[in-house]
């Protein structure tokens, strides 16, 4: 048995089949825009295009982390409302900034703890926890809204709005900031133990936990981390934007889960990386652009995730059986019971 | 001895065992309803606007609107499934009647043309369901959001209009000095004791819900179950919606937000169980009551009415909480 | 040298022992798993365990494996009596016959898992797959070490599977049934792995269906028999037929069954026509006539579970034909099947058993809620007259008709789950496992039951892994092996020696 080991393609080898397919229809969608639509290259719409990609990539990582391990939490953009909220109350409370900064990361924090608390202690289905504090989160924003303008808190310290406004080279410090969050994650997914744990665990609980995993452990600690990393995007966009009000993430929790699903995760777990939440959210950001470009009504943009939604599910599912070994026609067939003679 | 006597005799030590158990058809709901009762009495005792005949026939109006729409998804839960987009299927269906008699249609087509979108919706639902074995949770989430942005469109093409005025008045219809949908309800109750205790349909429902393996192998066709179960889920959640929209007399894009986690909870608390198997109408019903009870007692108590939503978050966590540590100790 | 092994573990004394079973036992319940086992392993040889389904070989596994503790009797591992959380911590690696793999992660990372080296907190990715690459090179594989698993074939998977135990540095590895899903290049391949493993100092416990393979490996064998030691013997000139036998135990004679001759004439009932269903079972062919009682026989691993599952419509087949009174089905669907006068009885309770929240009465009528009811309205006194009937017949043992399964024993529970596969009126019954886990009173009943059907002219077709049972009940029985139909054995010739030759044989 002399024959030569078959070397495999660095894209195979690093899993990012998905995320380079991702990447692809990104740059697609970026060359068709800028042909239908002037205003893409525009420097005030790329400027607006960083402003929305940060954030969303910085809950996207926290959102993926949860994919790889099979779980996910929908309380996500109502976390990131709330902590914004906390830190502009602080401020009016005249905190410091630093205190500030930490109070509103600190209620994601506490939050994204109860989640976890619930799912992997109480073993309740991440997909209801979740929900149900994203309905208990949009209900306490309201009540600390309710004698509030609608415009919310606009008036913040120097300092703290300079922390949304920071510009390297036109670029702004938070894209690059979120950037770099990307990059760590991705090496700590691809070079350290705990990294790869995550994706053991997605890939086979039963199989990881005899190897020593811990399973409810890990899930926790990736509630928490979403649940911080939500909030952080929530203090950041208050900063940047220079305004908390009970419109922040509303309805942020469904693209952030495209954008996981599209750029490589599975509802099922074991699979997922941080450059294909970077290329998802990429992908919906750049969606939402266009929408907002060729003036799409918002509406008929809740009709296309939706859609988006479903035909990602039904391709999830439909993949799931060909693994099982059912032929196509039991899938897609006329009649899936009838069988070649 | 006659096979009827040793019926007769099998019979009595063991309905009185079933009576203390978690399955039978309805067995939480004595319990359930003096504890409606209860929490109505403290509110009648402590707030004197609460026991008002206006007070309670609004409450009780709502609630069997409501009601209407928790029928079809309470069997959907049976065959453990779940249907998150009642509440989108309920918007648009009460918009698009709206919408068509605004156009200038006659009633009942309007009516019969939105109804047979919302059963094509579940038919969908529930077809995707079934043929992709795919769970109901996520893509019931993924038709929410595709149905709420239809009717969203649909209220955006009506802007601030007022539906036509025999339309405004339909929800407000009387039969005998009582809302006509407070009749349904009551009707439907009756139905539904009837269709659980005798009907094949409800058993098998049950037995898909239990053991669909088992279900398979005893010839029960468990994917034509299921899809029935979601169109009606769809067809029941149109008709409230219908209701509604008159109720409401112009197109909201609030309209049945949020509408699909009272019907989680209330199902829940009524017997019905995430775990498939089990459900009853007639807790449905109380449930709904009980929630509405609580909400209305709030206001009585000068709490928020925002804070709505945070109860409804809370008890949709607690009574999930609650039926997933029954269910794993009954394992 | 394999031929010098023997010896060698033959004149191993208790010091050299690496792991010792004395007088283990273990109940389920009434069941009694194991009685009194003793045996000894030596270090550094490769010893197999042998015994039929149900003869105890998994229990003893997952007692030496630590995963449960015997009732009575005491595991010693290099000498030392031990506990299970012991044994369990300790360095003994299992690798069940259910592939446990990560089949999203490289070849390289699988066999680490846990253990990936590293460097300064980082792992070391370049010396992770250097070591992966070594290992596999030892065992001649040829697979990149960065190859995702699940572009594997199914033996390449269990190869690393291995790989992974051997990599802990475990002393004693178990293997149970590694060949099961493979096919005989890869199964030889893996049978080369456990020869060197055994070469380099490892002890492995071997576990397989498959004779062959044990006499060509093994360097001594232990029989399990109905959870009772049989005997160890030296791998030394020994054949197929002397297994075969300790394994059985006592010849059962000729079937009990009646003759078949007689059926020879009557129609066909039911008929299978080369029906596959890619990587489970091919072109299987089977014919069941009226009155007959036909048995299939395979070992795990066989395909023998998928097809009694796919002749059903439960999991849908790739191609072939099913026939039913000699009209081939166009709807192969569980529901249509029943309409056309089959039925079908999973007896693993574990898997599709009773529904344990409705009454008794209500599980015996769930096959027949049609026929019970009127304008949709189930009538109830019927339901429950029809329970009562049942009841009496099958002597089924319960408060009444409409108490809860959760109140029957286990036989019960079975005869409850029989009543409700025969209230169709089949005429073509399929009984996949029909009394597993079930006592011998009940076992008996339900058989006479089977028989009863029989002789009515009802064509019966039973899947059990529970070789007498099939050779007490059936008129012949058809033996599946890797995936296809083995052979055939009828009346006078069907002993357990004969249905193991085919099922377990080398050819």
């Amino acid at each position: 048995m002399a024959d030569t080991i078959r070397k495999i393609s660095f894209i195979r080898s690093t899993r990012l089949e998905q995320e380079s397919l991702t990447f692809g229809v990104v740059v697609l969608l970026a060359v068709v825009l800028s042909f239908v639509s002037p205003a893409f290259l525009d420097p005030n719409n790329l400027a607006s295009l960083q402003t929305a990609l940060a954030p969303n990539l910085i809950v996207a990582i926290g959102m993926m982390t949860l994919f790889m391990i099979g779980r996910f939490d929908l309380s996500v953009g109502a976390v990131m409302g709330i902590s914004g909220i906390a830190s502009a109350m602080a401020l009016n409370a005249g905190l410091p900034v630093p205190v500030a900064f930490l109070a509103g990361i600190a209620t994601g924090v506490f939050i994204g703890a109860f989640n976890g608390f619930m799912v992997a202690r109480l073993g309740i289905n991440h997909l209801i926890v979740t929900l149900g504090v994203l309905y208990m989160t949009r209900g306490v924003i309201e009540v600390a809204m309710s004698g509030e303008k609608l415009a919310g808190f606009t008036s913040f310290p120097p300092s703290f709005s300079l922390i949304g406004q920071l510009q390297f080279a036109g670029v702004s410090a938070l894209f690059l900031f979120a950037l770099l969050l990307c990059v760590v994650f991705e090496s700590f997914l691809r070079l350290t133990l705990p990294g790869r744990k995550l994706l053991f665990l997605g890939g086979n609980p039963q199989a990881a936990e005899a190897t020593g995993i811990r399973r409810r452990w890990t899930e926790f600690w990736c509630f928490v981390l979403s649940g911080g990393l939500a909030a952080l995007a929530g203090v950041l966009m208050t900063a940047r934007v220079g305004m908390a009000n009970r419109y922040m993430g509303e309805g942020l929790e469904m693209q952030i889960f495209i954008a996981c699903l599209i750029g490589g995760g599975s509802i099922a777990g074991g699979k997922g990386s941080y450059v294909g939440a970077l290329a998802g959210v990429l992908f919906v950001t750049l969606l939402t652009n266009a929408f907002n470009l060729l003036s799409v009504p918002s509406e008929w943009q809740a009709v296309v995730i939706g859609a988006v939604l479903v035909l990602v599910v039904v391709v999830d599912g439909v993949m799931v059986l060909r693994k099982s070994g059912r032929p196509w026609n039991g899938i897609f067939g006329l009649f899936p019971n009838r069988i070649s003679a | 001895m006659t096979p009827s006597q040793q019926v007769a005799e099998g019979v009595s030590p063991v309905r009185r065992f079933r009576a203390g158990g978690t399955g039978g058809f309805g067995s939480n709901i004595l319990p359930l309803a003096a504890i409606t009762v209860a929490v109505a009495a403290f509110l009648a005792v402590t707030q004197p606007n609460f026991a008002t005949s206006s007070n309670l026939g609004s409450i009780l109006f709502g609630v069997s609107i409501d009601f209407l729409a928790i029928i079809g998804f309470t069997y959907v839960m049976v065959t453990r499934e779940i249907d998150l987009s009642v509440g989108s299927v309920f918007a648009l269906t009460g918009m698009l009647t709206g919408s068509l008699l605004v156009a200038d249609w006659s009633f009942w087509p309007a009516a019969l043309v939105a109804l047979a979108v919302a059963a094509l919706i579940g038919f969908v639902n529930g077809f995707l369901v079934v043929r992709f074995n795919i769970n109901s949770l996520m893509l019931t989430i993924g038709t929410m959001l595709l149905v709420r942005g239809l009717a969203n469109v649909l209220a955006n093409n009506l802007g601030g209009q007022t539906y036509p005025r025999a339309f405004r008045q339909f929800a407000r219809t009387d039969l005998f000095d009582i809302r006509i949908t407070i009749i349904i309800m009551l009707v439907a109750i009756l139905g539904a004791w009837v269709f659980q205790r005798q009907s094949a349909l409800f058993r098998k429902m049950c037995f898909i819900g239990e053991n669909v393996r088992s279900a398979l192998v005893h010839g029960i066709r468990v994917g034509r179950i299921k899809i029935l179960a979601f169109m009606a889920s769809s067809v029941t959640a149109g008709v409230a919606g219908i209701f509604t929209a008159s109720r409401i007399t112009h197109a909201d894009t609030q309209m049945g937000m949020g509408l699909e986690f009272v019907m989680v909870t209330a199902a829940i608390i009524g017997g019905a169980s995430l775990y498939g198997g089990r459900g009853d109408l007639r807790g449905s019903a109380l449930g709904l009551l009980l929630l509405a009870l609580v909400l209305n007692g709030m206001i009585m108590y000068d709490i928020e009415p925002v804070f709505q939503q945070f109860v409804i978050g809370a008890l949709l966590i607690a009574t999930v909480t609650f039926d997933t540590v029954l269910n794993r100790r009954a394992k | 040298m394999t031929i010098a092994q023997p010896a060698r573990a033959e004149g191993a004394k208790p010091a050299g022992a690496i792991l010792e079973l004395r007088n283990v036992s273990k109940s389920y319940g009434a069941v009694r798993a194991l009685r009194g086992v003793s045996f000894r392993v030596a270090r550094g040889e490769i010893h197999a365990i042998l015994g039929e389904n149900g003869a105890g070989k998994s229990t003893t596994l997952k007692i030496i494996n630590g995963e449960i503790e015997p009732d009575e009797g005491e595991v010693l591992v290099g000498g030392a009596v031990t506990l299970a959380r012991d044994r369990k911590a300790g360095d003994i690696a299992m690798v069940h016959q259910e592939l446990a793999v990560f089949s999203n992660m490289s070849v390289a990372e699988n066999i680490f898992v846990g253990r990936m080296p590293r460097r300064n907190g980082r792992i070391d990715i370049a010396r992770l797959h250097a070591r992966a690459a070594e290992l596999l090179r030892l065992f001649g594989l040829n697979i990149d070490t960065r190859e995702i698993l699940r572009s594997l074939t199914p033996g390449q998977q269990q190869i690393v599977e291995i790989l992974r135990a051997v990599e802990s540095d475990a002393s004693l590895l178990i293997l149970d049934e590694p060949t099961s899903g493979l096919n005989n290049h890869e199964a030889e391949t893996l049978l080369s792995l456990i020869r060197r493993l055994r070469d380099g100092g490892h002890t492995i416990l071997y576990v397989s269906h498959r004779l062959h393979e044990v006499l060509d490996v093994a360097d001594h064998i232990t029989v399990l028999r109905d959870g009772q030691y049989v005997e160890t013997l030296a791998n030394d000139g020994i054949n197929e037929g002397d297994l075969i036998r300790r394994m059985v135990g006592r010849d059962l004679g000729p079937g009990v069954a009646a003759n078949s001759a007689m059926l020879a004439d009557a129609p066909v009932a039911f008929a299978v026509r080369g029906l596959s269903m890619a990587g489970q079972f091919h072109d299987m062919q089977l014919e069941v006539r009226q009155g007959e009682i036909v048995g299939v026989f395979g070992l795990e691993g066989s395909g023998a579970e998928q097809f009694s599952q796919a002749i059903f419509g439960i999991v849908p087949p790739s191609s072939g034909r099913i026939e039913l009174n000699g009209r081939p089905i166009r709807d192969l669907s569980p529901a249509s099947l029943m309409h056309s006068g089959m039925s079908y009885l999973n007896g693993n309770r574990k898997e599709a058993g009773l529904y344990m929240e409705r009454s008794v009465a209500e599980n015996i009528s769930a096959p027949i809620l049609d026929r019970l009811s009127r304008w949709g309205l189930v009538d109830r006194r019927k339901v429950l007259e029809r329970a009562q009937e049942d009841i009496r017949r099958f002597a089924i043992r319960v408060p009444g008709p409409e108490g809860l399964p959760q109140q029957l024993s286990g036989g019960n529970q079975q005869k409850v789950m029989v009543s409700a596969c025969l209230a169709t009126d089949p005429k073509v019954i399929v009984l996949n496992e029909p009394t597993r886990g079930v006592d011998v009173g009940a076992k008996a009943e339900v058989h006479e039951a089977a028989r009863a059907e029989a002789a009515k002219g009802k064509a019966l077709l039973v899947f059990s892994s529970d070789l007498p049972e099939l050779l007490r009940l059936a008129h012949r029985i058809v033996i599946m092996r890797s995936n296809r139909l083995a052979g055939e054995i009828r009346g006078v010739e069907m002993t357990e020696e004969a249905v193991m030759a085919l099922a377990a044989g080398d050819r």
